[in-house]
């Protein structure tokens, strides 16, 4: 399995620094940068659903191990929404000449930022395993609402820089050829890469847990 | 006999929680005393510092309203959680616990934060108009964005205010949990503030009124759903 997956992120590479052209309408090779942001910032999304979802089961189950996947995802979500902050500002300072310039994305990731640390602060600041559980899933499951808002609405509402998304307002897709088949082929390898860390991490922890004797 | 046990109404017991926590509240005042302040002193600050003729006309909406919304966020984060801390450091949550259903201890909470945010506005706000000359256009819709924004904003913070009261490091955290919460209604609320600067037409304001309508909506039915699961551990 990580072979594979190894395999599949040397072809991106090679795919979308050899294979694709830069797009037009961009600055210089800055297109290219699209093929690692936007995967990232996708799963930086996709944890903190995984972290919602898993939150929800655990309040109605009350198995611990629910609470530990969420954990695991925050955690995830945390790292991965860095990465897109820090490549999202290196493509703006190219673009656009400035580092950070609060376009609504940019407000939208630096909360999601702020949202995953306070759940990790919270995480940290509570000794008992089984109120730690509830109270970070409560609030994995009530910072549901702001995210909502930032990712689906205010990008939408105003006015923003931000090159379109795959899914815009207009419903249509802006690539084409290689760039679009390199796109796709990254999103779906750096989500494999993400179901492989996830699985590893939570494997992880179950065996943690069991040792410490919190989990059965 | 009928040894049913009667349930009071809830909105009856959402009235007692409320009752119970004014007079205890009155009794030393920490809550009140805190938040008042804490506004008075950034107040003060702000007002001796810069006071109303150190910043461009054109500037004024934007500056004067995220100050005024500074004030606010930081001086209810000295003093909302409150209502919730001090029954886990009296060791008197157990007992609401076994009086009151979650719904009515939240409601009834929720409430006496509403009434202690709006209580510190009004003194807050005129002043803050009178010594900053914060230029309003219309006065219905500065008050109308004032109010919806503290109500979105209590909405937010007070199950954060259960949150806190149950963990370690009380005073730090609650303002760590808060903020990411209610950013996306403090960008609209504060927009909405500088807006009722420039100009005074509704239509512009009734736009920002739906989206912190909305929001706050979306935060009070999770609240309502959630709470149950904070209150109970």
């Amino acid at each position: 399995m990580k072979i594979l997956i190894f395999l599949w992120i040397v072809i991106i590479c090679y795919l979308s620094f050899l294979f694709s052209p830069p797009a037009a309408g961009f600055i210089g090779e800055s297109s290219r940068i699209v093929f690692f942001h936007v995967p990232v910032a996708w799963l930086t999304v996709l944890s903190f659903l995984v972290a919602m979802i898993q939150a929800i089961r655990f309040l109605k189950t009350r198995d611990p191990i629910y609470d530990l996947k969420s954990a695991v995802a925050c955690r995830q979500g945390f790292l991965f929404a860095i990465l897109a902050t820090v490549t999202g500002s290196v493509f703006a300072r190219v673009m656009w000449q400035s580092f950070w310039n609060w376009d609504p994305r940019e407000t939208s990731i630096t909360v999601l930022l702020f949202i995953y640390a306070a759940y990790l602060v919270l995480r940290a600041s509570i000794e008992d395993p089984q109120r730690r559980a509830v109270l970070s899933s409560v609030y994995a499951t009530f910072s549901f609402v702001p995210a909502l808002f930032l990712i689906f609405i205010v990008p939408r509402v105003y006015y923003s820089l931000h090159p379109d998304t795959l899914i815009n307002v207009q419903g249509k897709i802006q690539m084409y050829g290689r760039i679009l088949f390199t796109f796709l082929f990254s999103l779906g390898g750096f989500t494999a890469l993400y179901f492989w860390m996830y699985t590893l991490e939570c494997r992880i922890e179950k065996l943690l847990y069991r040792k410490e004797g919190y989990y059965d | 006999m009928n040894m049913e046990i009667k349930k009071s109404p809830l909105h009856h017991e959402i009235y007692v929680v409320f009752i119970k926590d004014v007079k205890s509240e009155l009794r030393t005042k920490v809550a009140a005393n805190a938040i008042l302040l804490f506004a008075l002193t950034t107040l003060f600050l702000i007002s001796y510092v810069i006071g109303p003729y150190r910043i461009a006309s054109a500037d004024q909406p934007y500056i004067l309203s995220a100050w005024l919304w500074v004030i606010f966020f930081f001086s209810a984060m000295s003093g909302l959680s409150r209502v919730f801390v001090k029954e886990e450091e009296t060791n008197t949550s157990i007992a609401l616990q076994l009086a009151a259903r979650p719904e009515a201890v939240f409601l009834g909470k929720f409430f006496f934060n509403l009434v202690l945010m709006l209580g510190i506005a009004l003194v807050i706000t005129p002043l803050y108009v009178i010594l900053m000359e914060f230029p309003i256009r219309s006065v219905y819709n500065f008050g109308l964005i004032i109010f919806l924004g503290l109500i979105g904003m209590t909405t937010g913070v007070t199950i954060i205010g259960a949150i806190v009261a149950k963990a370690s490091m009380k005073g730090t955290l609650f303002p760590i949990l808060s903020f990411p919460i209610i950013i996306p209604l403090l960008l609209a609320v504060i927009e909405g503030t500088s807006m009722t600067a420039r100009s005074a037409s509704f239509a512009q304001t009734m736009q920002l009124t739906s989206v912190i309508i909305a929001f706050t909506g979306a935060m009070f039915v999770l609240s309502l759903l959630l709470f149950e699961k904070v209150w109970l551990e």
